[in-house]
């Protein structure tokens, strides 16, 4: 079987119409509305159905990038119990995909009904082992922390239950997940200084590509909020999350005049729109 | 006249013709309330990827639509055929009830609240499949849902608002009103 696969062979069916990271950045409109399900958003069912179907694709690309990571590398190269680890990570990733394909049907949702965006897995397709565990396990999936606590507190808030438990029990995965890519990440370098340091760069640049333009922080109002609590269960230091909301905070200022027009604009609507 | 404001688009692949053609298609598709010579101006924001749509007049029709109304989410910054009409038939059946007197909508400029605006979509998407596009249901449940709780009363409810073609604003608000009552919740 051929090793190190690129984004382009993963597997669909004739549903999914996939778009890499490339692309996804080339759309020059104001994507963070979209990205903000905020519960007082005339819209906000259209916003989280897609974010779920966003969830989805990302839960079957961190399958196979588990399982990429686990067959790539020989025990010359990683230890047999980080391959354990990336196996167990299927598992879970595996029945993380049925949980969402049920929670899609549940909002409405088709599957394939929006573009597929691999950036997920082309994080999973460095050369370095070391580099996937920093860029999918800490970066990525330290994202996910984030994003299923938003979403377990959006179901709570609309008082939806099925949404709010469904979220929760994957959340307790995703922190066993950053977990194992924080301990893995210590272990295989421990000999190996620069090679942690060159991989914790890479982490940064995955973590700046997913601030998407500021959209993460800490205050209410961000699109994605940062979950400091389960990120610190998870193993994140303080500074870590500092850093990332530093980094979003830069980005957001840099686009904040856009935000402020996107403001006026919901002002504008509300009340008189609906999401067609 | 339909005439779609901006002729040319820059941020998506978009063609202000194939817009306006799929406006008229739904304007003859909807029919009645709406006249052969209808004035109808269309604002296209480009600038954002969501797809919130609303009537900024009635007469003339000047209509507001994002971009992803429009838009083919599987294939981004494309226009859809079915998501255009299905759009445009929703907003012109709205304007088809606005015209209505024995409707008695409210004021085009009232706010609304979320929950009723909710009711009122459903009941303007139910009808639009009943023209013959293809609509999908569960996602306009859900959408309901979130507005008037996740309960068997307030499924019954859009079940009614759904399927009724013949409902007034005030029943449409009273079926609302109802099923928010029923829930114990005062975040709607």
């Amino acid at each position: 079987m051929r090793k190190n696969i690129p984004p382009s062979s993963l597997a669909r069916d004739s549903r999914f119409h996939r778009r890499d990271t490339e692309q996804r950045m080339s759309d020059r409109r104001n994507t963070d509305v979209e990205g903000h399900v905020d519960p007082e958003a005339e819209d906000v069912a259209e916003r989280a159905r897609r974010r779920m179907h966003g969830i989805f694709v990302g839960e079957i690309q961190a399958l196979e990038g588990a399982g990429r990571t686990a067959f790539d590398f020989g025990t010359d190269e990683v230890p047999y119990e980080l391959k354990l680890d990336m196996a167990r990570q299927c598992w879970d990733e595996a029945r993380h995909c049925e949980i969402s394909v049920k929670l899609a049907e549940h909002m409405g949702g088709e599957l394939g009904e929006y573009a597929e965006f691999t950036t997920l897995f082309e994080a999973a397709c460095h050369e370095d082992p070391v580099f996937r565990l920093a860029g999918v396990n800490r970066a990525l999936e330290g994202l996910a922390i984030d994003v299923f606590t938003q979403m377990r507190e959006f179901g709570e808030i609309m008082g939806d239950p099925i949404l709010a438990y469904c979220e929760d029990f994957m959340l307790a995965d995703e922190v066993t997940h950053v977990r194992m890519g924080s301990r893995w990440l210590r272990e295989v370098t421990k000999n190996d200084e620069q090679r942690r340091k060159d991989a914790l760069a890479f982490q940064r640049v995955v973590d700046g590509l997913f601030n998407f333009q500021g959209q993460r922080g800490e205050e209410d109002d961000s699109p994605i909020r940062l979950a400091r609590e389960f990120r610190r269960l998870a193993g994140f230091t303080d500074d870590e999350v500092d850093e990332i909301a530093k980094m979003s905070e830069e980005s957001r200022s840099a686009t904040s005049e856009r935000n402020s027009a996107r403001h006026a604009f919901d002002a504008s609507f509300a009340g008189q729109s609906s999401s067609a | 006249m339909i005439v779609i404001k901006p002729s040319t688009f820059d941020k998506v692949e978009f063609d202000a013709e194939r817009i306006a053609s799929y406006a008229d298609q739904a304007r003859l598709l909807v029919d009645k309330g709406l006249s052969d010579d209808e004035s109808i101006e269309i604002d296209v924001d480009e600038t954002l990827s969501t797809s919130r749509v609303r009537i900024k007049s009635i007469e003339p029709i000047r209509i507001e639509v994002e971009s992803g109304a429009l838009e083919d989410y599987k294939f981004p910054r494309t226009l859809s055929e079915l998501d255009s009409l299905v759009a445009f038939s929703r907003l012109f059946l709205e304007v088809a009830d606005r015209r209505r007197s024995d409707f008695a909508a409210p004021e085009l400029d009232a706010q609304l609240g979320r929950a009723e605006r909710m009711a009122w979509d459903v009941n303007l998407y139910g009808r639009v499949g009943r023209l013959g596009l293809r609509v999908h249901m569960p996602r306009f449940r859900y959408d309901f849902r979130n507005r008037h709780g996740f309960s068997d009363l307030a499924d019954r409810t859009f079940d009614t608002l759904w399927s009724d073609s013949k409902l007034t604003w005030p029943e449409i608000a009273d079926l609302s009103k109802r099923a928010q009552d029923s829930v114990n919740a005062d975040h709607f």
